[in-house]
């Protein structure tokens, strides 16, 4: 079963499979907690610094939609880097920022989903809990990249309906929720406060970008993927703002600002336990609906490198039937599900967090290095959408990456462990991608791939595009 | 997941309630919780009282709540800032008492200090001249609380029993040597 002469992937989702996959990764379970702990940080000004998060996330966005309009290939930040700074660089884009996340962050984050679904059913493991959780969404996305569009959507649509439900609700009192004594005063922690918050308001909008590993699937991507993307963010910032207004009458700041749950203690304040119990319910949506898009984009990744010569041509092998990269996706279930078994739940995850940030951030950086590159090297290539105010938007976005990796944590023995964990893991990937290339492959480290080479319709017969671009 | 769900407004402020987290290797050390306000704690021993207090260092990506343990003593006389000036590596560390204004007065470098110096890992630990007397402050790198902005990280650190132990001790000798 290999690629050359094998079935192709299927171009069969819309806009609103982009979008729901786009909103999946960024509304996950933990974004609850930082949204509710940011308004409880910053009062109603967290609306300021959620408004600068969603301007650098605009522009972080503008970068991944030009580079999915040039390179619109499943390979994602491997296909962009491969022809701006060659396979070597391509393949750390991908295993470096989102391999190290898959096998980190994402199973924290299926832990507080699984935490949440024990409060549901008291009798739950939340490890077994995850990884059933995790085993169906690769079920899911096995059979079809359709039927994992309408996972997709009714998963994140009813957790977005149930957000905003709270929100309006709370914001009209009509939940039936007692409020909380006096009035809140509109920047309790001063502007310096607000500026601090933007870090953790950037959170709240991270991983649009995991609709673009979908462009081989999306029809008319060039025109999809931008939009999505940008709509994507604005639903997300509506909705966090309405839910942490409400939350502000329900909660005081002191709690929203220090639990653990803070979304949960709103959702209480506002329908009691009845409310409680549904958005108990959510926070387990919002965690099924992240592993659901990470199971759809990093397989893509995966596949992507594969097929382009960056990885084991396993990786690109397309199931004949339900047409999806179906071991690519068990590589990754497999990976999230021996995390949850093994470190998920020890003390070292934080630490691996801050390492896998270290390297997602790394793969932002060399995101912004390929459009300057790319548009130094193919300035006449045509782009169905240019990034505004090039390159400052890119020059500001490596700088910020920089300066987060730099302060990554505030005690500078922990940081050193974070930059030795990321060094480490960096070793490995460069060692890899170094014998593959130069040893297995025989092809150049550095040398950029021709910009043809990295697009899907020039390399092996991968869906020769139901619809025309 | 162990916040308490209920929306209405409480006595236990969550600066306390985290002090409590860290009372509790003071308490296994044989204090007992005497009195709380809504951003300190009161621990007294037989013959050694202190208060848990936090402080907030604000950076631009992540704050840090710093416990402090602290006990003020009557005195008369003033003096400068003293500040514990810990030196040299785990095995072999030194220690001095630092002054800006004057000399220390006798009786600060004790076992129980030298046990504090040798043994706790420190922020900081100083006396400081407030009006009728000082306040003695320490603050065990071990015991605190972080929140990392990005990625949102929020957690805590405590002391061991045993370093409870050795930073009663030496606030009981500092104090006394001070009264």
């Amino acid at each position: 079963m290999a690629t050359t002469s094998s079935p192709t992937l299927q171009r069969a989702l819309g806009f609103w499979s982009a979008l729901f996959t786009g909103i999946g990764l960024v509304v996950a379970a933990t974004t609850l907690t930082s949204l509710g702990n940011a308004f409880g940080l910053g009062g109603p000004a967290f609306v300021v610094a959620g408004l600068a998060a969603l301007g650098i996330m605009m522009l972080i966005a503008f970068s991944y939609s030009e580079l999915a309009n040039l390179v619109p290939g499943a390979g994602m930040i491997g296909a962009y880097t491969a022809p701006a700074l060659g396979r070597g660089p391509a393949i750390f884009g991908v295993l470096a920022g989102y391999i190290v996340l898959v096998a980190t962050v994402e199973p924290a984050n299926q832990m507080v989903g699984g935490l949440a679904a024990q409060r549901l059913l008291p009798g739950i493991s939340p490890t077994a809990f995850a990884i059933g959780v995790t085993v169906l969404f690769c079920l899911v996305n096995l059979i079809g990249v359709k039927s994992f569009g309408r996972a997709q959507a009714l998963v994140t649509g009813t957790m977005m309906i149930v957000l905003i439900g709270f929100g309006v609700t709370g914001l009209l009192g009509i939940g039936g929720g007692t409020e909380v004594a006096g009035s809140v005063p509109f920047n309790p922690g001063g502007w310096m406060e607000v500026a601090h918050l933007v870090a953790l308001g950037t959170y709240l909008f991270i991983g649009i970008e995991f609709v673009c590993p979908m462009s081989e699937e999306i029809r008319n991507p060039g025109r999809i993927i931008p939009r999505a993307m940008i709509a994507g963010l604005v639903i997300v910032f509506c909705v966090d703002m309405v839910f942490g207004f409400a939350a502000l009458r329900y909660v005081g700041l002191d709690e929203l600002a220090s639990s653990a749950v803070p979304h949960l203690l709103v959702a209480e304040g506002i329908g009691g336990k009845t409310g409680l119990l549904i958005l108990t319910g959510a926070t387990v949506l919002a965690a099924a609906s992240s592993v659901s898009a990470i199971l759809a984009a990093v397989p893509r990744m995966l596949y992507g490198l594969a097929r382009d010569g960056m990885l084991p041509k396993v990786f690109a092998w397309v199931h004949p039937r339900f047409q999806t990269p179906w071991v690519s996706v068990f590589a990754v279930t497999a990976l999230i599900v021996g995390a949850l078994l093994t470190f998920a739940d020890s003390d070292s995850i934080l630490t691996l967090i801050l390492v896998a940030t270290v390297m997602w951030l790394a793969s932002y950086i060399l995101a912004q290095v390929d459009v300057i590159v790319l548009r130094v090297k193919y300035p006449d290539a045509r782009r169905g959408f240019r990034t505004p105010c090039y390159p400052l938007p890119q020059v500001i976005g490596i700088g910020a990456c920089v300066w987060m990796i730099l302060s990554i944590h505030p005690d500078q023995e922990t940081r050193w462990t974070v930059w030795l964990g990321a060094a480490g893991a960096t070793a490995v990937i460069v060692g890899y991608a170094f014998v593959w290339l130069r040893v297995v492959k025989k092809v150049p480290f550095f040398t950029p791939a021709p910009l043809d080479a990295a697009a899907p319709t020039s390399v092996e017969p991968v869906g020769a595009g139901e619809d025309a671009r | 997941m162990s916040a308490r769900l209920t929306a209405r407004p409480r006595a236990v402020t969550p600066a306390v309630r985290f002090l409590a987290q860290q009372a509790e290797p003071f308490l296994r050390a044989g204090l007992r919780e005497s009195e709380r306000g809504a951003d300190w704690l009161t621990l007294a021993g037989d013959d050694v009282t202190v208060t848990l207090r936090w402080r907030t260092q604000r950076l631009l990506l992540a704050r840090i709540h710093q416990l402090q343990v602290t006990a003020d003593v009557a005195a008369s006389g003033s003096a400068g800032e003293l500040r514990l000036r810990v030196s040299g590596s785990a095995g072999a560390r030194r220690f001095r008492w630092q002054s800006r204004r004057g000399t220390p007065p006798a009786g600060l470098d004790g076992p129980a200090v030298a046990e504090l110096a040798r043994t706790v890992d420190l922020t900081d630990c100083t006396v400081t001249p407030r009006p009728g007397g000082w306040r003695v402050c320490v603050e065990p790198y071990a015991g605190s609380r972080l929140r990392v902005f990005f990625p949102p990280i929020h957690y805590a650190t405590t002391v061991r029993p045993g370093e409870a132990v050795t930073i009663a001790a030496a606030v009981r000798e500092i104090s006394a040597a001070l009264a």
